[in-house]
């Protein structure tokens, strides 16, 4: 809490109420996919198994997670540096000792405290899938900490390109549209290249570099594992080094975005500044 | 309470030409000493490029060409090293309205990373020199534009900033606030601060500064022997010549007697403007009036407000 930013923010987010209705949506999201896993696993005769029922809602469960993780963490701090500048509250904050870097991690991190706040808000939903025997402790914790990195991830972007556009609504439609490239069309330009370069045995051992530059560092990906490395879930088909690679992945994102919101606050002109 | 304010420094700035990504030249080879206990005067119309200086002088934004010294340090687009020295108040104000004003100074003592003590002496002082104590708890959006303009001022008392730099800080204040405002700036230049203040309320920005310059198409415009600036004594004197009006019996018949070149009947046919380069020559001419039999029943140096000079200058040198 030394970051003045960090402590500002935090303060003002508290106060508002998207937070508390945001937090209601998200919540209500969770139940109702929690009661559609139950409904269906029961539908579907699952002979009464409450370790099927678990994994069921645990999947769901962690999957939504991430997914409204990646659409509301940028959704809450595309708008944190570009408010400034519309708001016209960055030459006074600007003009302090606090280097762009501090006021950067500042915005990030109270960013990403939401996507905590949220996360903490599912652990209950995800505890359902430990409590009928599904998962253990330590993968129930690595998918909510898979998701929470990913949400780290997000929320730089969003702030990245809130640092780098003056305007919030830019910003907000620029973040939309890297995290769509990230999400939906990077994995869908993979398949095609795979179609292009069909041959003979596992495309993942014989074009894995498509694999590494298109799937592997998704947001889900590293959950795709994590559910497929169950044993009520089959046989793995995925390699462990996944997690590893999207980790590293999401790293390099997070600095990049980071760097960029850096370089905007820095490249001080008049036109940018007011 | 007593302010500590720190050692006092100096604001330079050098041949100072600041470019917009349009290539526009908003301020051209400007050069500008401020120095500590002063308060200067920049006057100039909408778009001279007086903002511009400031955000420079702040460091924030990067000169083309030329240096901006604070207290002996580079501080040209560097706003950090800047921030050591300057303060800035800019317009519009940018005062984070959904905080309140004890959170706001609290913010600010931490963006200083002071000491939580001197944090807690400053914003006491501040508070009680601004006057801010009733309105600690209030957020910032229901305060008005007079209070916010106080509590965006708490940041120079905070930051304890030798130089500081308003930008039309009197800016939707009524009579009152503007009133308080020119009392809290003197007060600064009392303390050893070195202000620069930008006003488009001239009459206001007279009675503060001890010094002024007019700005046009970001450069200064000469007035007089080609020097750029001038002071309130050269004001109120008149500026280029020193003049007194007289009341007195008779005023035509005292003018035809003292000769055009040394009086001049006012617009008003009540008063006469009497020509003398000194108080003494101005009492010799008062005497050789008297001495003629004319009663004189008062006696006032002549002068020029700031916004006569200011519109003289303006349409003697037409923007390019």
């Amino acid at each position: 809490m030394n970051n003045p930013v960090l402590w500002l923010e935090l303060r003002i987010r508290i106060r508002e109420r998207k937070l508390w209705i945001v937090t209601c949506l998200y919540l209500l999201c969770l139940f109702v996919i929690s009661a559609i896993s139950i409904s269906s696993a029961a539908q579907n005769g699952l002979d009464n198994n409450p370790a099927t029922t678990g994994m069921a809602i645990f999947g769901y469960g962690v999957f939504s997670l991430v997914g409204l993780l990646v659409i509301l963490g940028p959704l809450a701090s595309a708008g944190a540096i570009s408010q400034e500048r519309e708001q016209r509250t960055l030459p006074a904050l600007l003009n302090t000792p606090m280097s762009p870097s501090t006021i950067v991690a500042g915005k990030l991190v109270a960013a990403w405290a939401f996507v905590l706040w949220l996360a903490l808000l599912s652990l209950p939903f995800l505890a359902l899938g430990v409590i009928w025997g599904a998962v253990d402790v330590g993968r129930m914790a690595g998918g909510l900490c898979l998701a929470i990195a990913a949400g780290l991830v997000s929320s730089a972007i969003a702030i990245g390109l809130s640092g780098y556009f003056r305007r919030s609504l830019t910003s907000y439609l620029a973040t939309g549209a890297v995290m769509f490239l990230w999400i939906v069309v990077c994995p869908i330009f993979g398949v095609l290249l795979l179609t292009f370069t069909r041959t003979n045995g596992d495309p993942a051992t014989l074009h894995p570099w498509i694999f590494h530059a298109f799937f592997y560092h998704h947001p889900l990906a590293p959950l795709i594992y994590l559910m497929s490395s169950t044993p009520s879930a089959g046989p793995n088909a995925l390699p462990a080094s996944i997690v590893p690679f999207a980790l590293a992945a999401w790293a390099v994102f997070t600095g990049l975005f980071f760097a960029i919101a850096c370089r905007g606050l820095r490249r001080s002109s008049a036109k940018r500044l007011l | 309470m007593t302010s500590d304010v720190r050692p006092r420094a100096r604001l330079e700035v050098r041949d100072v030409t600041i470019r917009y990504a349009t290539d526009v030249a908003a301020v051209r080879n400007l050069s500008l000493t401020l120095v500590p206990g002063e308060v200067f005067g920049l006057v100039g119309p909408n778009g001279a490029g007086k903002s511009s200086l400031l955000n420079c002088a702040a460091g924030l934004i990067a000169p083309h060409s030329g240096t901006i010294l604070a207290d002996n340090e580079d501080v040209g687009g560097n706003p950090q090293r800047a921030a050591r020295h300057v303060v800035l108040m800019p317009d519009p104000l940018g005062v984070y309205l959904d905080v309140t004003a004890s959170e706001y100074m609290r913010f600010f003592s931490r963006a200083y990373s002071l000491p939580k003590e001197i944090a807690r002496t400053r914003i006491a002082h501040a508070v009680d020199r601004l006057g801010l104590a009733p309105w600690l708890d209030h957020e910032v959006e229901a305060l008005s534009a007079g209070w916010q303009r106080r509590l965006a001022l708490t940041r120079v008392l905070i930051a304890d900033a030798p130089i500081v730099l308003l930008d039309e800080p009197a800016a939707g204040l009524d009579v009152s606030g503007r009133r308080d405002l020119l009392r809290l700036v003197r007060g600064f230049a009392s303390e050893g601060r070195a202000v620069l203040v930008t006003s488009h309320i001239l009459p206001e920005l007279e009675e503060l500064a001890d010094r002024f310059g007019i700005i046009q198409a970001g450069q200064w415009l000469p007035m007089r022997e080609g020097q750029p600036f001038f002071t309130r004594a050269e004001l109120r004197a008149g500026f280029t010549q020193s003049f007194w009006r007289l009341e007195c019996s008779d005023p035509a018949a005292a003018c035809t007697s003292l000769g055009q070149e040394r009086a001049e009947l006012e617009p008003d046919g009540e008063r006469i403007r009497l020509m003398a380069a000194s108080r003494d020559e101005a009492a010799a001419l008062v005497e050789q009036l008297m001495r003629a039999g004319h009663k004189i029943y008062h006696l006032e140096a002549g002068g020029r407000s700031l916004d006569d000079v200011t519109l003289a200058a303006l349409e003697e040198r037409p923007k390019p």
